[in-house]
């Protein structure tokens, strides 16, 4: 299998209210990623759209249905419809989640906690290896937020998720955001959890903001707070220069605004670098 | 408890407060798990507000998230993506709406859009394209004729003016007209179809819309004709029949004349 080789740039999600920009504009980005879902159709105004784009920006697709942790496997017409937009996009990379969405009969929608047992490990390596080897490519797989912690688990989560990379060659999507709420969560140490991970297979970084609470919830509906930009300059000194982009997908704000807010990203990236040069 | 019967009993748990909660989870694993039941519940609705906004404004927003969440309870969804959690509203709405038949038009009207929205990339068949298809057809060949329509073409018939309707729930609703529209005198038909790469639709009359319904069933023309005629007599109906097939191509609802 191929491997994916580091690219580094700083890009956003493309979202509907910012269309017009993208399409008629030229956005200072260095890529776009979208939710591959909305673009697994047949036709119309979404695909039109996504082509237009990539003429401008690299894209990476980025999935939310794939459900690597689905005991009941995965879902070869998804997977074939998947490879149908990856073979028109050409993608830099494809990514999903380390989770599991839906059961034999029904559909969650959500990103849905794994146990990290042993069993549940077998199960996604072998869903990642099927999909990977459907795919033609190796996947990136992102830690998720989650909200409880199951009393059977074996292992934390970043050894799960170092385990998984290991056996299936698939790299990695650190969501800094997603550490912090689930360390808040599940009261772990987020230095830890990036100690834990095989970093040198992160590719790309994801940021967004959060609903703070007793259980702190992954809403991407405000601006990055400073614990996760801290975190962020504490990877970026671990990984080097890898894709680091923002989500928003709630109470969207003008595209200027979130252009700012990544440009937050590139003073820390900035940062980040000339102290792994010192 | 292997991990597909934990999987089943998590998800089963998500639809129905009822459904029991393992029995080692603590307190601290029910307030975690109350997120992805709320989640669940919040995203699923939302997906059909975005996919009914009219229909939604037309019955009011607690009305239509009590209807929204019978849906879901009836329909728990299946497919991989989110744009099918709001397949077969427009069925459920006439069932919990049976004074109010406008709803179930609007909601259908609703998902035909948006189906049509994201269907294949076509090109209808034009006026030039009819001709030089049928420059060789006699009589008989006349009356075999059926035609392929465009993806995501679809027919109903409808008991209200669903264009006004459609109007008066726009983005500056008016919402006590909409609700005191009254019924149409008869029933007419709608059609909902993708222009480039808008979805769009228009109101037919009733029989035009059987005869379109008649022949995405693969109906010949002269079966087609035959409705036509039943409804408005013959000198009428064969003028009627040529003016109709020369909309439908114009409307760019034909795709191409069948093999």
């Amino acid at each position: 299998m191929t491997s994916i080789k580091r690219f580094a740039g700083f890009g956003l999600g493309l979202r509907r209210p910012h269309y017009h920009h993208f399409l008629e504009e030229d956005v200072d980005l260095d890529f776009v990623e979208v939710i591959s879902e909305n673009f697994m159709v047949d036709g119309g105004k979404p695909l039109a759209v996504l082509d237009a784009v990539r003429q401008k920006h690299e894209v990476m697709l980025h999935g939310v249905s794939l459900s690597p942790g689905s005991a009941h496997g995965v879902d070869r017409d998804y997977l074939d419809r998947l490879r149908q937009l990856a073979e028109r996009i050409e993608p830099r990379w494809i990514s999903d989640h380390l989770c599991w969405t839906r059961s034999s009969a029904h559909n969650s929608h959500d990103l849905l906690p794994l146990p990290y047992t042993a069993e549940a490990l077998d199960v996604i390596c072998a869903n990642i290896m099927i999909a990977q080897d459907h795919l033609r490519r190796p996947l990136l797989l992102e830690n998720p937020s989650s909200y409880l912690c199951f009393p059977e688990d074996e292992m934390t989560e970043w050894e799960f998720l170092a385990e998984v990379a290991r056996r299936t060659g698939c790299y990695l999507l650190l969501d800094v955001n997603n550490v912090h709420v689930s360390a808040h969560n599940h009261e772990f140490s987020p230095a830890d959890y990036l100690e834990g991970l095989p970093l040198e297979r992160v590719r790309q970084i994801h940021l967004a903001g959060h609903t703070p609470g007793e259980i702190a919830i992954d809403t991407h509906d405000r601006a990055v707070c400073d614990g996760v930009w801290d975190l962020l300059g504490h990877a970026l000194a671990r990984t080097g220069p890898v894709a680091v982009m923002i989500e928003r997908d709630d109470a969207i704000p003008p595209l200027a605004e979130l252009l700012d807010e990544l440009d937050t990203a590139r003073r820390i990236a900035a940062t980040a670098s000339r102290e792994v040069a010192a | 408890m292997s991990l597909a019967a934990r999987q089943s009993q998590f998800i089963l748990a998500l639809m129905s407060d009822d459904a029991p909660l393992p029995e080692t989870w603590q307190e601290r694993q029910r307030k975690g798990y109350e997120v992805y039941r709320n989640a669940y519940r919040a995203r699923l609705i939302a997906a059909l507000e975005e996919t009914y906004p009219r229909t939604a404004r037309l019955v009011g927003d607690e009305a239509f998230r009590a209807a929204a969440a019978h849906h879901l309870i009836t329909y728990p969804p299946t497919s991989w993506t989110l744009d099918d959690a709001g397949r077969g509203f427009a069925l459920t709405v006439e069932t919990l709406f049976p004074r109010d038949p406008e709803v179930a038009e609007l909601a259908w009207i609703e998902w035909a859009m948006q189906t049509a929205f994201t269907t294949r990339d076509t090109r209808p068949l034009d006026g030039s394209g009819l001709v030089a298809a049928t420059a060789s057809f006699g009589d008989e060949a006349w009356q075999d004729l059926r035609l392929r329509f465009v993806p995501g073409l679809a027919v109903r018939q409808v008991g209200h003016d669903c264009m006004e309707l459609w109007h008066l729930l726009g983005d500056e609703a008016d919402l006590r007209a909409a609700r005191a529209l009254p019924p149409l005198s008869e029933a007419q038909g709608c059609v909902v179809w993708r222009e480039g790469l808008r979805a769009t639709f228009t109101m037919i009359d009733a029989a035009e819309a059987r005869t379109l319904e008649a022949m995405i069933e693969d109906a010949s023309y002269d079966a087609a004709c035959d409705i036509l005629i039943a409804a408005m007599g013959e000198e009428r109906a064969l003028s009627f029949a040529g003016a109709m097939l020369a909309r439908w191509i114009a409307n760019g609802w034909v795709g191409a004349i069948a093999p």
